[in-house]
């Protein structure tokens, strides 16, 4: 066995697209906007300018559009979770889970303080060595959030998250000594999915990073989100079975491996646009 | 503006929170699975895990349940052995002095460990020095330990023995336990160690450790264990050739005399026997034989002959022959054997010696001959040896070269399991001299007797191959099994779980983290309902 075996690898996964090219896009959009918002002249009610052939010329008197405050919230970045339960050793060499975090929210009040009120959908796996058979966990979260946020400095907000909501977890052990099922050749697996209610409190600070701007309001607002909380789950047994093939004679047992909490300390780190 | 610099800290605090937050994991998790084997108990399997500084106890019930309890050893552990009477697991550590953080542990001293399915009965007995070899009484009381290959010091006194009173709490002091004993040597090295049963000796009844070196025999009376041995040495002295000692045979005479006898089988044509008189300045002394028995002797037995005589009896397969040795003469009388039969053993209870037609109101002995290389099995009746050995073997239908003779015991003390070098094994019944031959699918298979003796059971190790011989009937009957088996027990189930006196049979898989199928060893019409396990050596770690 290699020395570096025994590691774990955590998987970074963000079903659908690759937040790598986001955050780039994202990051390159919101230069282009923060220059265009320097650029572009902000239209003035009775003022002049030069026409394009260069004569001076009486430009139309122009009224800014009323346009919404940005109510609309996606945030998408990382979740790193730090199981509390030793249990779960077993899966991860050093207990952490980097999970995908998905946020849609609407904003009320305005951009700097008020409410959010949004779901938020966190998806990550962890795979490691058991006693030379590898291991996995994947934890999916699906919860409801409720925000409030309060300027602390400029382009600096504070916010506090409550997330009630559930997880599935889901345990396998790739093991050899799995009895094989009729006709599938070496099923070797040995697996537990398991639905739970949980909890998250969380709190943390955006930075107003930049803007898109349309016309003299903003079209797009971009924010980098840190947060740092806690994330309560019910313990439960951890009791991982393989697949039952029904065959005449024969039951399969489940292997115990202790009770196991899925609480863990977790921060997350999202870049979001508002619009 | 003022809020800046807290601003700051706070996130500072969570770029520190999520780049440090990592969890210790159980380094358990990252030891390989055990390549030790396992080992059977009474009531338990037992499953060394030494990396993981446990060894793992499989219980099971009525109800094929199998539980796995981990019992924690000491780290460095070496030796695994199970008492004769399978009722404890020995486990000889070395310690250490603790592992480097972070995985900090205090040191641990060598020491002998004692498991048992009851807490109650688990003990330890520290010792001075990181042996590795182990030596079990038979009869329960004592333990040997001492340098082997396995030993882990600069530099070791192979001939320095600890000797552990099992029945004795450990001590240390005068009367220390473990009691500390140095060979005196003259060369030589321990190679086998013998203990005996209560001889009736000069100094009065005496248990004796017999150690076989390389070189010569030494008797340490285990009464006195601290006391100086006597040595036997089987070299002349007079010139380079070294006798090496292969074996003993132990007797304690007639019991109304002191005529204990050890008899000391070594790699010439001779047997030494050695015959424990009184002595001046100590209890007893050994009065030394030489017998030539004509080549050398591959095994030998003491025996009763004609009304009773005792006689020590040595198999000389290069001579195809056995030889009658008189203790008290030193007369060899040579018996011509069909084969040349490598082992002896006696079977006189089983074999019902009276019911053969021997006059003699004398017990007399049967020896069961085997272990030749295509001679089958012969009954040596050593009641009709004077006067007429050529009438006193008598063969029995085996065709094959008998490679074990396993005892069925329980129900069916009459029954051997004959093993040989084919596809082919025999079922011999001693009472009615018949011998019942069975096919297997290839050589190699293994044989179990069940606790009970009601039947045994047949497996090809690493293959998923198992089956029950009902040995009343002599029907055999194929039990599905899905796993390679590497190994296989017959425990006593949970005490208290009805019904009372349950049993499993208990297959053991070592691959991956290794699994088990367990039966009920009891069950007739349900015989091939099983359960499986998988995953045992992950079971608690982590587990409260």
């Amino acid at each position: 066995m290699r020395p570096d075996a025994h590691r774990s690898s955590r998987r970074f996964a963000v079903p659908g697209f690759a937040i790598t090219s986001f955050v780039v896009a994202s990051l390159a959009l919101a230069a282009g906007g923060a220059r265009a918002a320097t650029n572009v002249p902000t239209p003035v009610a009775g003022a002049y300018g030069p026409d394009p052939g260069g004569t001076a010329t009486l430009a139309t008197a122009t009224v800014a559009p009323e346009r919404p405050p940005l109510r609309v919230e996606l945030d998408l970045g990382f979740r790193s979770n730090v199981l509390q339960s030793a249990a779960l050793g077993a899966f991860s060499s050093d207990r952490t889970l980097t999970q995908s975090a998905l946020f849609a929210g609407y904003r009320l009040g305005s951009l700097m303080s008020g409410l959010t009120v949004g779901i938020e959908w966190n998806a990550g796996s962890a795979s490691a060595q058991a006693r030379g058979s590898t291991s996995s966990i994947g934890v999916d979260r699906l919860a409801v959030s409720l925000q409030g946020r309060v300027p602390v400095w400029r382009r600096l907000v504070a916010f506090g998250r409550l997330q009630p909501g559930a997880i599935r977890v889901k345990t396998t052990l790739q093991e050899a000594s799995v009895a094989p099922g009729s006709g599938q050749g070496l099923p070797t697996e040995l697996s537990q999915a398991k639905w739970l209610p949980a909890a998250d409190a969380s709190g943390g600070f955006g930075v107003h990073f930049g803007d898109v701007r349309g016309s003299s309001t903003p079209m797009f607002g971009f924010w980098l989100v840190a947060e740092v909380g806690y994330s309560y789950a019910p313990s439960y047994a951890l009791v991982l079975a393989p697949p039952s093939d029904g065959l005449p004679h024969r039951a399969d047992a489940a292997v115990h491996l202790g009770n196991i909490s899925p609480s863990a300390v977790f921060t997350r780190f999202a870049l979001g646009v508002t619009f | 503006m003022k809020r800046l610099p807290s601003a700051r800290a706070g996130v500072a605090t969570l770029l520190v929170i999520a780049a440090g937050g990592c969890g210790d994991r159980n380094r358990l998790w990252d030891v390989p699975p055990t390549t030790s084997s396992p080992l059977g108990l009474a009531d338990a399997v037992a499953v060394p895990d030494p990396g993981a500084e446990r060894v793992l106890l499989l219980t099971t019930d009525a109800s094929r349940s199998l539980t796995v309890t981990p019992v924690p050893i000491q780290r460095g552990a070496r030796t695994f052995a199970v008492a004769a009477d399978r009722s404890k697991l020995f486990v000889v550590s070395a310690g250490d002095d603790g592992p480097p953080p972070p995985w900090a542990k205090a040191p641990q001293e060598p020491a002998l460990e004692i498991v048992t399915r009851d807490p109650a009965g688990r003990s330890r007995y520290p010792l001075d020095q990181p042996f590795g070899g182990l030596a079990l009484d038979p009869l329960g009381q004592w333990a040997v330990l001492y340098a082997d290959d396995t030993s882990s010091g600069l530099v070791q006194n192979p001939n320095e023995l600890l000797l552990v009173d099992l029945t004795a709490p450990p001590s240390s002091g005068a009367t220390s336990n473990p009691t500390p004993h140095t060979l005196r040597s003259f060369g030589g090295r321990p190679q086998r160690f013998t203990f005996t049963e209560v001889l009736q000796l000069p100094g009065g009844p005496r248990r004796l450790l017999i150690v076989e070196t390389d070189q010569d025999v030494a008797l340490v009376d285990l009464l006195h264990p601290s006391d100086p041995e006597i040595t036997i040495q089987l070299s002349s002295g007079q010139d380079t050739r070294v006798i090496h000692p292969a074996g003993v045979a132990i007797t304690d005479g007639d019991a109304a005399t002191d005529d204990a006898r050890i008899a000391i089988r070594v790699d010439d044509s001779s047997v030494v026997i050695a015959t424990l008189v009184p002595a001046t300045g100590r209890d007893f002394r050994p009065d030394l034989n030489l017998s030539d028995v004509g080549g050398v002797p591959s095994d030998v037995a003491w025996v009763r002959t004609d009304a009773g005589a005792l006689a020590l009896a040595a198999l000389v397969p290069t001579a195809s022959k056995a030889v009658i040795v008189d203790p008290a003469t030193g007369v060899a009388e040579d018996v011509a054997l069909p084969a040349a039969y490598q082992r002896l053993s006696m079977v006189t209870a089983e074999a019902g010696a009276a019911a053969t037609g021997t006059a003699s109101a004398a017990p007399v002995d049967v020896a069961l001959l085997w272990g030749g290389a295509n001679g089958g099995v012969a009954f040596w009746e050593l009641g009709r040896v004077a006067g007429q050995p050529y009438r006193s073997v008598e063969t029995v239908g085996v065709t094959s070269g008998v490679t074990s003779v396993v005892d069925v015991n329980g129900l069916h003390p009459e029954l051997k399991i004959l093993g040989t070098n084919a596809a082919t094994l025999f079922l011999l019944d001693l009472a009615a001299r018949t011998s019942a031959p069975f096919t297997t699918s290839a050589p190699g298979v293994r044989f179990l007797p069940a606790t009970r003796g009601d039947r045994a059971w047949a497996f090809m190790p690493d293959r998923a191959q198992l089956a029950s011989i009902d040995l009343a009937t002599l029907h055999p009957q194929a039990l599905p099994i899905e796993r390679a088996v590497s190994s296989l027990f017959d425990i006593a189930a949970a005490d208290g779980s009805p019904p009372a006196g349950a049993r499993s049979l208990v297959a053991v898989h070592q691959v991956g983290t290794w699994g088990a199928t367990v039966y009920d060893a009891a069950a007739v019409a349900a015989a091939e309902d099983h359960t499986n396990y998988a995953g045992l050596l992950t079971e608690g770690i982590d587990a409260p």
